[in-house]
Protein backbone atom coordinates (compact mmCIF):
# COMPACT_ATOMS: atom_id res chain seq x y z
CA UNK A 1 0.00 0.00 0.00
CA UNK A 2 2.69 2.08 0.40
CA UNK A 3 3.84 2.17 -2.44
CA UNK A 4 0.42 2.55 -3.84
CA UNK A 5 0.42 5.82 -2.06
CA UNK A 6 3.85 7.01 -3.56
CA UNK A 7 2.76 6.48 -6.90
CA UNK A 8 -0.63 8.56 -5.91
CA UNK A 9 1.29 11.65 -4.17
CA UNK A 10 3.96 11.92 -7.40
CA UNK A 11 0.79 12.03 -9.78
CA UNK A 12 -1.24 14.09 -7.38
CA UNK A 13 1.68 16.65 -7.40
CA UNK A 14 2.12 16.75 -10.88
CA UNK A 15 -1.98 17.10 -11.58
CA UNK A 16 -1.23 20.50 -8.84
CA UNK A 17 1.75 21.34 -10.14
CA UNK A 18 0.29 22.29 -13.42
CA UNK A 19 -2.93 24.23 -14.74
CA UNK A 20 -4.28 20.71 -15.17
CA UNK A 21 -6.57 19.44 -12.01
CA UNK A 22 -7.58 23.41 -11.31
CA UNK A 23 -8.67 23.78 -14.97
CA UNK A 24 -10.62 20.05 -14.95
CA UNK A 25 -12.29 20.96 -11.19
CA UNK A 26 -12.92 24.55 -12.41
CA UNK A 27 -14.79 23.55 -15.31
CA UNK A 28 -16.64 20.76 -13.27
CA UNK A 29 -17.84 23.00 -10.59
CA UNK A 30 -19.13 25.66 -13.22
CA UNK A 31 -21.11 23.48 -15.30
CA UNK A 32 -22.28 22.27 -11.65
CA UNK A 33 -23.37 25.62 -10.31
CA UNK A 34 -25.11 26.47 -14.00
CA UNK A 35 -27.02 23.84 -14.44
CA UNK A 36 -28.00 23.45 -10.65
CA UNK A 37 -29.01 27.07 -10.41
CA UNK A 38 -31.28 26.38 -13.81
CA UNK A 39 -32.90 23.99 -11.98
CA UNK A 40 -33.55 26.04 -8.90
CA UNK A 41 -34.43 29.69 -10.03
CA UNK A 42 -36.15 28.07 -13.60
CA UNK A 43 -37.80 25.28 -12.84
CA UNK A 44 -38.52 25.60 -9.34
CA UNK A 45 -36.82 22.39 -8.21
CA UNK A 46 -34.93 22.05 -5.32
CA UNK A 47 -33.31 18.58 -5.28
CA UNK A 48 -29.99 17.03 -6.11
CA UNK A 49 -31.12 14.09 -8.32
CA UNK A 50 -31.26 15.83 -11.37
CA UNK A 51 -27.66 17.10 -10.63
CA UNK A 52 -26.97 13.41 -9.44
CA UNK A 53 -27.59 12.16 -13.03
CA UNK A 54 -25.97 14.86 -15.07
CA UNK A 55 -22.99 14.25 -13.29
CA UNK A 56 -22.04 11.06 -15.29
CA UNK A 57 -22.92 12.43 -18.35
CA UNK A 58 -20.47 15.52 -17.67
CA UNK A 59 -17.89 13.61 -16.21
CA UNK A 60 -18.10 11.57 -19.83
CA UNK A 61 -16.21 14.28 -20.78
CA UNK A 62 -14.00 15.51 -17.46
CA UNK A 63 -12.41 12.54 -16.77
CA UNK A 64 -11.39 11.49 -20.01
CA UNK A 65 -9.56 14.91 -19.75
CA UNK A 66 -7.81 14.09 -16.73
CA UNK A 67 -6.67 10.39 -17.59
CA UNK A 68 -5.57 11.01 -20.70
CA UNK A 69 -2.28 12.11 -19.45
CA UNK A 70 -1.98 9.63 -17.33
CA UNK A 71 -0.41 6.76 -19.12
CA UNK A 72 0.30 8.81 -22.45
CA UNK A 73 2.42 11.10 -21.87
CA UNK A 74 4.98 8.74 -19.94
CA UNK A 75 4.96 6.78 -22.90
CA UNK A 76 5.50 9.90 -25.02
CA UNK A 77 8.72 10.73 -22.70
CA UNK A 78 9.99 7.83 -21.82
CA UNK A 79 8.75 7.69 -18.07
CA UNK A 80 7.34 4.90 -17.73
CA UNK A 81 10.70 3.09 -18.30
CA UNK A 82 11.86 4.85 -14.81
CA UNK A 83 8.78 3.82 -12.47
CA UNK A 84 8.67 0.64 -13.91
CA UNK A 85 12.07 -0.29 -13.10
CA UNK A 86 11.58 0.84 -9.71
CA UNK A 87 10.88 -1.86 -7.16
CA UNK A 88 7.23 -1.34 -7.58
CA UNK A 89 4.68 -3.52 -9.19
CA UNK A 90 2.76 -3.21 -12.07
CA UNK A 91 -0.48 -3.64 -9.89
CA UNK A 92 1.17 -0.57 -7.72
CA UNK A 93 1.39 1.89 -10.57
CA UNK A 94 -2.12 1.24 -11.90
CA UNK A 95 -3.63 1.68 -8.16
CA UNK A 96 -1.48 4.61 -7.67
CA UNK A 97 -2.80 5.68 -10.53
CA UNK A 98 -5.80 5.30 -10.45
CA UNK A 99 -6.24 6.77 -6.61
CA UNK A 100 -4.69 9.88 -7.55
CA UNK A 101 -7.59 10.54 -10.16
CA UNK A 102 -10.37 9.82 -7.71
CA UNK A 103 -9.02 11.76 -5.35
CA UNK A 104 -9.38 14.75 -7.61
CA UNK A 105 -13.40 13.34 -8.87
CA UNK A 106 -13.56 13.67 -4.96
CA UNK A 107 -12.18 17.05 -4.61
CA UNK A 108 -14.99 17.45 -7.98
CA UNK A 109 -17.84 16.09 -5.77
CA UNK A 110 -16.81 18.52 -2.69
CA UNK A 111 -17.66 21.64 -5.49
CA UNK A 112 -21.29 20.35 -5.12
CA UNK A 113 -21.48 20.57 -1.32
CA UNK A 114 -23.03 24.67 -2.43
CA UNK A 115 -26.13 22.83 -3.78
CA UNK A 116 -26.65 20.28 -0.96
CA UNK A 117 -26.07 22.98 1.43
CA UNK A 118 -28.82 25.58 -0.69
CA UNK A 119 -31.47 22.60 -1.21
CA UNK A 120 -31.12 21.43 3.08
CA UNK A 121 -32.13 25.21 3.13
CA UNK A 122 -34.15 24.99 1.23
CA UNK A 123 -36.12 22.26 1.79
CA UNK A 124 -35.95 18.53 3.76
CA UNK A 125 -33.55 15.94 1.63
CA UNK A 126 -32.99 12.69 2.87
CA UNK A 127 -29.34 12.70 4.19
CA UNK A 128 -29.12 8.64 3.46
CA UNK A 129 -30.34 8.78 -0.03
CA UNK A 130 -28.20 11.71 -0.88
CA UNK A 131 -25.00 9.38 0.79
CA UNK A 132 -25.63 6.92 -1.58
CA UNK A 133 -25.85 9.12 -4.77
CA UNK A 134 -22.56 10.19 -3.48
CA UNK A 135 -20.74 6.56 -3.04
CA UNK A 136 -22.84 6.05 -6.58
CA UNK A 137 -20.90 8.85 -8.22
CA UNK A 138 -17.76 7.51 -6.42
CA UNK A 139 -18.26 3.92 -8.59
CA UNK A 140 -19.17 5.55 -11.40
CA UNK A 141 -16.10 8.24 -11.12
CA UNK A 142 -13.60 4.58 -10.59
CA UNK A 143 -15.39 3.10 -13.74
CA UNK A 144 -14.64 5.65 -15.65
CA UNK A 145 -11.22 6.75 -14.48
CA UNK A 146 -10.07 2.95 -14.94
CA UNK A 147 -11.37 2.65 -18.65
CA UNK A 148 -9.68 6.18 -19.21
CA UNK A 149 -5.91 4.65 -17.37
CA UNK A 150 -6.69 1.56 -19.94
CA UNK A 151 -7.09 3.41 -22.99
CA UNK A 152 -4.47 6.21 -21.83
CA UNK A 153 -1.70 3.42 -21.87
CA UNK A 154 -2.57 2.21 -25.38
CA UNK A 155 -1.58 5.50 -26.77
CA UNK A 156 1.11 7.99 -26.59
CA UNK A 157 -1.13 10.93 -27.89
CA UNK A 158 -2.85 12.64 -25.30
CA UNK A 159 -5.57 13.70 -27.52
CA UNK A 160 -6.45 10.14 -28.95
CA UNK A 161 -6.59 9.13 -25.84
CA UNK A 162 -9.05 11.51 -24.86
CA UNK A 163 -11.39 11.16 -27.72
CA UNK A 164 -11.60 7.25 -27.48
CA UNK A 165 -12.20 7.14 -23.99
CA UNK A 166 -14.87 9.44 -24.17
CA UNK A 167 -16.19 8.09 -27.00
CA UNK A 168 -16.13 4.72 -25.09
CA UNK A 169 -17.49 6.01 -21.62
CA UNK A 170 -20.43 7.71 -23.95
CA UNK A 171 -21.40 4.21 -25.42
CA UNK A 172 -21.55 2.38 -22.11
CA UNK A 173 -23.00 4.92 -20.36
CA UNK A 174 -25.74 5.74 -22.62
CA UNK A 175 -26.01 1.84 -23.81
CA UNK A 176 -29.35 1.28 -21.36
CA UNK A 177 -30.35 4.64 -21.47
CA UNK A 178 -34.53 5.20 -21.92
CA UNK A 179 -34.24 7.01 -25.13
CA UNK A 180 -31.78 4.67 -26.51
CA UNK A 181 -33.80 1.69 -25.59
CA UNK A 182 -36.78 3.52 -27.67
CA UNK A 183 -35.15 2.45 -30.98
CA UNK A 184 -33.84 -0.77 -29.97
CA UNK A 185 -35.95 -3.89 -30.34
CA UNK A 186 -37.37 -4.81 -27.10
CA UNK A 187 -36.07 -8.26 -26.88
CA UNK A 188 -32.51 -6.48 -26.91
CA UNK A 189 -33.19 -4.18 -23.34
CA UNK A 190 -32.66 -6.54 -20.73
CA UNK A 191 -28.88 -7.27 -22.19
CA UNK A 192 -28.07 -3.35 -22.73
CA UNK A 193 -29.81 -2.64 -19.27
CA UNK A 194 -27.06 -4.75 -18.30
CA UNK A 195 -24.59 -3.52 -19.97
CA UNK A 196 -25.24 0.20 -19.87
CA UNK A 197 -23.49 1.68 -16.87
CA UNK A 198 -26.76 4.80 -17.04
CA UNK A 199 -28.96 1.79 -16.35
CA UNK A 200 -26.94 0.91 -13.23
CA UNK A 201 -26.96 4.54 -11.92
CA UNK A 202 -30.63 4.94 -12.02
CA UNK A 203 -31.74 3.47 -9.02
CA UNK A 204 -28.32 4.85 -6.94
CA UNK A 205 -28.96 8.39 -7.51
CA UNK A 206 -32.58 7.12 -6.37
CA UNK A 207 -30.64 6.62 -3.14
CA UNK A 208 -31.43 2.74 -3.47
CA UNK A 209 -28.00 0.98 -3.34
CA UNK A 210 -28.57 -2.69 -4.77
CA UNK A 211 -26.03 -5.04 -4.70
CA UNK A 212 -26.27 -6.13 -8.15
CA UNK A 213 -25.38 -2.20 -9.53
CA UNK A 214 -22.48 -2.41 -6.72
CA UNK A 215 -21.52 -5.81 -8.49
CA UNK A 216 -21.60 -4.72 -12.02
CA UNK A 217 -19.35 -1.31 -11.21
CA UNK A 218 -16.94 -3.93 -9.67
CA UNK A 219 -16.98 -6.29 -12.09
CA UNK A 220 -16.05 -3.52 -14.80
CA UNK A 221 -13.37 -2.39 -12.72
CA UNK A 222 -11.56 -5.69 -12.32
CA UNK A 223 -12.17 -6.44 -16.19
CA UNK A 224 -10.65 -2.74 -17.11
CA UNK A 225 -7.59 -3.54 -14.45
CA UNK A 226 -7.16 -6.73 -15.96
CA UNK A 227 -6.98 -5.34 -19.32
CA UNK A 228 -4.55 -2.65 -18.22
CA UNK A 229 -2.24 -5.01 -16.72
CA UNK A 230 -2.43 -7.13 -19.73
CA UNK A 231 -1.57 -3.67 -21.97
CA UNK A 232 1.69 -3.17 -19.45
CA UNK A 233 2.69 -6.69 -20.69
CA UNK A 234 2.14 -5.68 -24.57
CA UNK A 235 4.52 -3.02 -23.61
CA UNK A 236 7.13 -4.69 -22.21
CA UNK A 237 6.98 -7.75 -24.78
CA UNK A 238 7.43 -5.32 -27.65
CA UNK A 239 9.24 -2.65 -26.36
CA UNK A 240 7.67 0.47 -27.26
CA UNK B 1 27.24 -11.44 -9.89
CA UNK B 2 24.84 -10.30 -12.72
CA UNK B 3 24.34 -13.52 -15.17
CA UNK B 4 22.49 -12.91 -18.43
CA UNK B 5 21.98 -16.31 -20.08
CA UNK B 6 21.09 -17.34 -23.67
CA UNK B 7 19.08 -13.97 -24.19
CA UNK B 8 17.24 -13.40 -27.56
CA UNK B 9 14.84 -10.46 -28.40
CA UNK B 10 13.14 -10.10 -31.63
CA UNK B 11 11.33 -6.45 -32.80
CA UNK B 12 8.94 -7.80 -35.72
CA UNK B 13 11.85 -8.78 -38.09
CA UNK B 14 14.27 -7.44 -36.63
CA UNK B 15 17.39 -8.99 -34.11
CA UNK B 16 18.05 -7.01 -31.67
CA UNK B 17 19.87 -9.69 -29.45
CA UNK B 18 20.98 -13.10 -30.27
CA UNK B 19 21.58 -15.31 -28.01
CA UNK B 20 23.69 -12.96 -25.70
CA UNK B 21 25.34 -14.41 -22.60
CA UNK B 22 27.80 -12.53 -20.42
CA UNK B 23 28.38 -12.03 -16.81
CA UNK B 24 29.23 -9.11 -14.33
CA UNK B 25 31.34 -9.42 -11.57
CA UNK B 26 31.00 -6.73 -8.34
CA UNK B 27 33.35 -4.36 -7.79
CA UNK B 28 34.39 -4.37 -11.73
CA UNK B 29 33.27 -1.57 -14.09
CA UNK B 30 31.88 -2.52 -17.67
CA UNK B 31 31.99 -0.80 -20.74
CA UNK B 32 29.37 -1.88 -23.05
CA UNK B 33 30.39 -1.02 -26.52
CA UNK B 34 28.79 -1.08 -29.69
CA UNK B 35 27.79 1.00 -32.73
CA UNK B 36 24.07 2.21 -33.14
CA UNK B 37 21.45 -0.34 -32.96
CA UNK B 38 23.76 -3.17 -31.90
CA UNK B 39 21.81 -4.30 -29.11
CA UNK B 40 23.21 -2.37 -26.20
CA UNK B 41 19.65 -0.30 -25.02
CA UNK B 42 17.56 -3.23 -25.06
CA UNK B 43 20.25 -5.22 -23.51
CA UNK B 44 19.82 -2.72 -20.56
CA UNK B 45 16.23 -2.80 -20.73
CA UNK B 46 15.87 -6.53 -20.10
CA UNK B 47 18.24 -6.71 -17.46
CA UNK B 48 16.46 -4.20 -15.97
CA UNK B 49 12.99 -6.09 -16.24
CA UNK B 50 11.33 -2.75 -18.45
CA UNK B 51 11.40 -5.40 -21.29
CA UNK B 52 10.67 -9.25 -21.31
CA UNK B 53 13.23 -11.37 -23.14
CA UNK B 54 11.91 -13.72 -25.90
CA UNK B 55 13.79 -16.16 -24.40
CA UNK B 56 16.90 -16.67 -22.01
CA UNK B 57 17.13 -15.57 -18.32
CA UNK B 58 18.46 -12.70 -16.03
CA UNK B 59 19.94 -13.54 -12.41
CA UNK B 60 21.01 -11.53 -9.86
CA UNK B 61 23.13 -13.80 -7.41
CA UNK B 62 21.30 -16.98 -8.76
CA UNK B 63 17.98 -14.83 -8.25
CA UNK B 64 15.72 -15.09 -11.29
CA UNK B 65 14.94 -11.26 -12.29
CA UNK B 66 11.31 -11.80 -13.37
CA UNK B 67 10.21 -13.59 -10.16
CA UNK B 68 12.08 -11.77 -7.54
CA UNK B 69 11.48 -8.47 -9.75
CA UNK B 70 10.97 -6.01 -6.27
CA UNK B 71 13.45 -7.57 -4.61
CA UNK B 72 16.50 -6.97 -7.60
CA UNK B 73 14.66 -3.95 -8.77
CA UNK B 74 15.64 -2.29 -5.15
CA UNK B 75 19.13 -3.38 -5.86
CA UNK B 76 19.44 -1.90 -9.18
CA UNK B 77 20.11 1.95 -10.36
CA UNK B 78 19.51 2.14 -13.40
CA UNK B 79 19.50 5.47 -15.85
CA UNK B 80 17.88 4.54 -18.75
CA UNK B 81 18.65 6.43 -22.41
CA UNK B 82 17.71 9.37 -23.46
CA UNK B 83 17.27 9.89 -19.38
CA UNK B 84 13.81 10.50 -19.17
CA UNK B 85 12.51 12.55 -15.96
CA UNK B 86 9.40 14.30 -15.16
CA UNK B 87 9.79 17.76 -16.42
CA UNK B 88 7.26 19.49 -14.44
CA UNK B 89 8.58 18.53 -10.81
CA UNK B 90 11.02 19.88 -9.17
CA UNK B 91 14.51 18.38 -8.45
CA UNK B 92 14.13 18.14 -5.02
CA UNK B 93 10.18 16.32 -5.38
CA UNK B 94 11.64 14.29 -7.88
CA UNK B 95 14.45 12.74 -6.38
CA UNK B 96 12.74 12.39 -2.80
CA UNK B 97 9.69 10.71 -4.56
CA UNK B 98 12.54 8.07 -6.02
CA UNK B 99 14.05 8.21 -2.04
CA UNK B 100 10.56 7.04 -0.96
CA UNK B 101 9.69 4.33 -3.54
CA UNK B 102 13.47 3.01 -2.78
CA UNK B 103 12.79 3.35 0.58
CA UNK B 104 15.96 4.45 1.44
CA UNK B 105 17.35 7.54 4.30
CA UNK B 106 16.73 10.98 3.46
CA UNK B 107 20.09 11.99 4.92
CA UNK B 108 21.96 9.94 2.32
CA UNK B 109 19.77 11.96 -0.62
CA UNK B 110 21.59 14.90 0.69
CA UNK B 111 24.84 13.70 0.49
CA UNK B 112 23.96 12.41 -3.13
CA UNK B 113 22.75 15.91 -4.05
CA UNK B 114 26.07 17.27 -2.96
CA UNK B 115 28.19 14.80 -4.44
CA UNK B 116 26.12 15.22 -8.02
CA UNK B 117 26.43 18.82 -7.83
CA UNK B 118 22.97 19.14 -7.51
CA UNK B 119 22.51 21.59 -4.08
CA UNK B 120 21.79 24.84 -6.39
CA UNK B 121 19.51 23.66 -8.39
CA UNK B 122 17.48 21.53 -5.93
CA UNK B 123 14.20 23.98 -6.36
CA UNK B 124 14.32 24.27 -9.94
CA UNK B 125 11.88 22.51 -12.21
CA UNK B 126 13.43 19.95 -13.72
CA UNK B 127 12.06 21.62 -17.25
CA UNK B 128 14.37 24.82 -16.57
CA UNK B 129 17.40 22.61 -16.10
CA UNK B 130 20.49 22.58 -18.95
CA UNK B 131 21.19 19.28 -20.89
CA UNK B 132 24.61 18.49 -18.10
CA UNK B 133 22.36 19.64 -14.99
CA UNK B 134 19.54 16.90 -16.49
CA UNK B 135 22.01 13.88 -16.56
CA UNK B 136 23.17 14.71 -13.06
CA UNK B 137 19.77 14.23 -11.75
CA UNK B 138 19.53 10.88 -13.91
CA UNK B 139 22.56 9.96 -12.35
CA UNK B 140 21.86 11.01 -8.64
CA UNK B 141 18.51 9.26 -9.17
CA UNK B 142 20.28 5.78 -10.73
CA UNK B 143 22.38 6.35 -7.43
CA UNK B 144 19.65 6.98 -4.29
CA UNK B 145 19.56 3.98 -2.06
CA UNK B 146 23.02 2.98 -2.88
CA UNK B 147 22.31 0.42 -5.31
CA UNK B 148 24.65 -2.75 -5.31
CA UNK B 149 24.33 -2.90 -9.47
CA UNK B 150 24.62 0.13 -11.68
CA UNK B 151 23.35 0.15 -15.05
CA UNK B 152 23.56 3.27 -16.78
CA UNK B 153 23.08 4.12 -20.86
CA UNK B 154 24.98 6.30 -22.04
CA UNK B 155 25.94 8.37 -18.40
CA UNK B 156 27.84 10.90 -20.16
CA UNK B 157 25.42 12.36 -22.79
CA UNK B 158 25.20 16.38 -22.70
CA UNK B 159 27.51 16.82 -20.69
CA UNK B 160 30.64 19.30 -21.18
CA UNK B 161 34.23 18.19 -20.25
CA UNK B 162 34.36 19.47 -16.76
CA UNK B 163 31.30 17.72 -15.95
CA UNK B 164 32.29 14.69 -18.01
CA UNK B 165 35.34 13.82 -15.89
CA UNK B 166 33.78 14.68 -12.57
CA UNK B 167 30.67 12.18 -13.69
CA UNK B 168 33.30 9.69 -14.59
CA UNK B 169 35.32 10.11 -11.51
CA UNK B 170 32.00 9.33 -9.53
CA UNK B 171 31.30 6.64 -11.42
CA UNK B 172 34.40 5.51 -10.90
CA UNK B 173 34.50 5.99 -7.30
CA UNK B 174 31.16 4.45 -6.29
CA UNK B 175 31.82 1.31 -9.16
CA UNK B 176 34.56 0.10 -6.62
CA UNK B 177 32.15 -1.52 -4.39
CA UNK B 178 29.28 -2.12 -6.90
CA UNK B 179 29.25 -3.97 -10.11
CA UNK B 180 28.66 -1.26 -12.84
CA UNK B 181 27.51 -1.49 -16.61
CA UNK B 182 27.63 1.36 -18.43
CA UNK B 183 27.28 2.31 -22.09
CA UNK B 184 29.11 5.11 -24.13
CA UNK B 185 29.75 5.94 -27.78
CA UNK B 186 32.44 7.58 -26.12
CA UNK B 187 35.68 5.58 -26.58
CA UNK B 188 38.20 7.39 -24.68
CA UNK B 189 36.08 7.99 -21.57
CA UNK B 190 35.36 4.01 -21.90
CA UNK B 191 39.02 3.45 -22.00
CA UNK B 192 39.76 6.04 -18.61
CA UNK B 193 37.46 3.66 -16.17
CA UNK B 194 35.96 0.33 -17.76
CA UNK B 195 37.79 -2.34 -16.37
CA UNK B 196 36.39 -4.55 -18.43
CA UNK B 197 34.54 -4.61 -22.18
CA UNK B 198 31.33 -5.90 -23.64
CA UNK B 199 31.75 -5.30 -27.05
CA UNK B 200 28.49 -6.26 -29.32
CA UNK B 201 27.24 -5.54 -32.68
CA UNK B 202 24.54 -6.68 -34.64
CA UNK B 203 22.72 -8.15 -31.58
CA UNK B 204 26.05 -10.61 -30.59
CA UNK B 205 28.56 -9.99 -28.32
CA UNK B 206 32.13 -10.27 -30.49
CA UNK B 207 34.25 -9.81 -27.36
CA UNK B 208 34.57 -9.26 -23.49
CA UNK B 209 37.24 -9.11 -21.35
CA UNK B 210 40.12 -6.45 -20.06
CA UNK B 211 40.72 -4.72 -23.46
CA UNK B 212 44.20 -6.07 -23.60
CA UNK B 213 42.99 -9.33 -23.53
CA UNK B 214 40.86 -8.45 -26.30
CA UNK B 215 43.20 -6.98 -28.45
CA UNK B 216 45.58 -10.24 -27.87
CA UNK B 217 42.88 -12.60 -28.92
CA UNK B 218 40.92 -10.87 -31.63
CA UNK B 219 43.56 -8.46 -33.29
CA UNK B 220 46.19 -9.63 -35.30
CA UNK B 221 49.07 -7.05 -36.43
CA UNK B 222 49.41 -3.71 -35.75
CA UNK B 223 48.26 -1.30 -38.21
CA UNK B 224 51.01 1.14 -39.83
CA UNK B 225 49.45 4.26 -41.99
CA UNK B 226 51.35 5.58 -44.71
CA UNK B 227 50.73 8.31 -46.76
CA UNK B 228 52.34 8.93 -50.07
CA UNK B 229 52.26 10.05 -53.53
CA UNK B 230 53.20 5.96 -54.72
CA UNK B 231 50.07 4.62 -56.59
CA UNK B 232 48.27 1.54 -55.15
CA UNK B 233 49.52 -1.23 -57.48
CA UNK B 234 53.00 -0.47 -57.39
CA UNK B 235 52.54 -0.06 -53.76
CA UNK B 236 51.60 -3.73 -53.46
CA UNK B 237 53.88 -4.96 -55.59
CA UNK B 238 56.75 -3.72 -53.86
CA UNK B 239 55.59 -4.50 -50.28
CA UNK B 240 53.67 -7.37 -50.79
CA UNK B 241 56.01 -10.41 -50.75
CA UNK B 242 57.55 -8.79 -47.54
CA UNK B 243 56.99 -11.15 -44.69
CA UNK B 244 55.87 -9.09 -41.76
CA UNK B 245 53.03 -7.65 -43.76
CA UNK B 246 49.78 -9.22 -43.47
CA UNK B 247 47.84 -6.96 -45.62
CA UNK B 248 47.75 -3.83 -47.63
CA UNK B 249 44.54 -1.62 -48.31
CA UNK B 250 44.05 1.99 -49.31
CA UNK B 251 42.09 4.14 -47.02
CA UNK B 252 42.03 7.39 -48.66
CA UNK B 253 43.20 9.04 -51.38
CA UNK B 254 43.63 12.77 -52.63
CA UNK B 255 45.39 14.40 -55.41
CA UNK B 256 48.85 13.88 -54.78
CA UNK B 257 48.91 11.52 -52.23
CA UNK B 258 47.06 8.42 -51.22
CA UNK B 259 46.91 6.48 -47.20
CA UNK B 260 47.75 3.26 -47.24
CA UNK B 261 46.79 1.02 -44.29
CA UNK B 262 49.60 -1.39 -43.58
CA UNK B 263 48.76 -4.40 -41.22
CA UNK B 264 52.16 -6.38 -39.64
CA UNK B 265 53.24 -8.41 -37.43
CA UNK B 266 56.05 -7.19 -36.82
CA UNK B 267 55.63 -3.25 -37.25
CA UNK B 268 59.38 -2.35 -36.87
CA UNK B 269 60.74 -4.18 -39.19
CA UNK B 270 58.09 -3.50 -41.21
CA UNK B 271 58.17 0.32 -41.43
CA UNK B 272 62.17 0.29 -41.70
CA UNK B 273 61.34 -1.92 -44.95
CA UNK B 274 58.48 0.73 -46.08
CA UNK B 275 61.16 3.49 -45.66
CA UNK B 276 63.56 2.02 -47.58
CA UNK B 277 61.22 0.46 -50.35
CA UNK B 278 59.99 4.08 -50.61
CA UNK B 279 63.68 5.72 -50.87
CA UNK B 280 64.23 3.24 -53.55
CA UNK B 281 61.22 3.72 -55.34
CA UNK B 282 61.90 7.66 -55.20
CA UNK B 283 58.38 7.26 -53.44
CA UNK B 284 57.41 10.74 -51.46
CA UNK B 285 56.70 9.63 -48.06
CA UNK B 286 54.80 12.29 -45.76
CA UNK B 287 53.43 9.86 -43.18
CA UNK B 288 54.65 6.95 -41.45
CA UNK B 289 53.77 5.54 -38.04
CA UNK B 290 52.78 2.86 -36.08
CA UNK B 291 49.59 2.74 -34.54
CA UNK B 292 49.12 1.20 -30.96
CA UNK B 293 46.41 -0.61 -30.72
CA UNK B 294 43.48 1.33 -28.71
CA UNK B 295 40.33 1.23 -28.02
CA UNK B 296 39.32 2.75 -31.25
CA UNK B 297 41.23 0.05 -33.42
CA UNK B 298 39.48 -2.20 -31.78
CA UNK B 299 35.69 -1.33 -31.50
CA UNK B 300 36.35 -0.94 -35.46
CA UNK B 301 37.79 -3.90 -35.90
CA UNK B 302 35.38 -6.00 -33.87
CA UNK B 303 32.14 -4.22 -34.99
CA UNK B 304 32.39 -3.68 -39.06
Amino acid sequence: MKQTLNITKKELREYFSSPVAYIVIGVFALMIGVYFSRNVFVDNQANLRKLFEFIPLIWIIIIPALTMRSFAEELKNGTLEVLMTLPVTKLQIIFGKFLSNLVIAFFMLLTTLPAFITVNYLGNPDIGQTATAYLGLLLVASVYIIIGLAISLNSKNQIIAFIISSFLLAILYLVGEEDVLKVIPARYHQIMEFIGLGAHFRSIARGVLDSRDVLYYISVMILTFMITLFSFNKIQNKGK
Amino acid sequence: MIKVKSVSKKYGDTIALDNVSFSLQPGVIYGFLGPNGAGKTTAMRIMTGYLFADSGSISYESKDLLENKLDISSKIGYLPENNPLYDNMRVDEFLLMINNVKNSDKDDLKKLAVECGLTSVLKKEINELSKGYKQRVGLAKALIGSPEYLILDEPSTGLDPNQKSEILELIKNVGKEKTVLFSSHVLSEVESIADELIIINKGEIVASGKASEISKKHIKGTRIIVESDANLNSFREKLVGNKSIMSIELSSKSKTFNTYEVISTDPETASIDIYKTAVKSKWILRRLNTESNNLENLFKQLTK
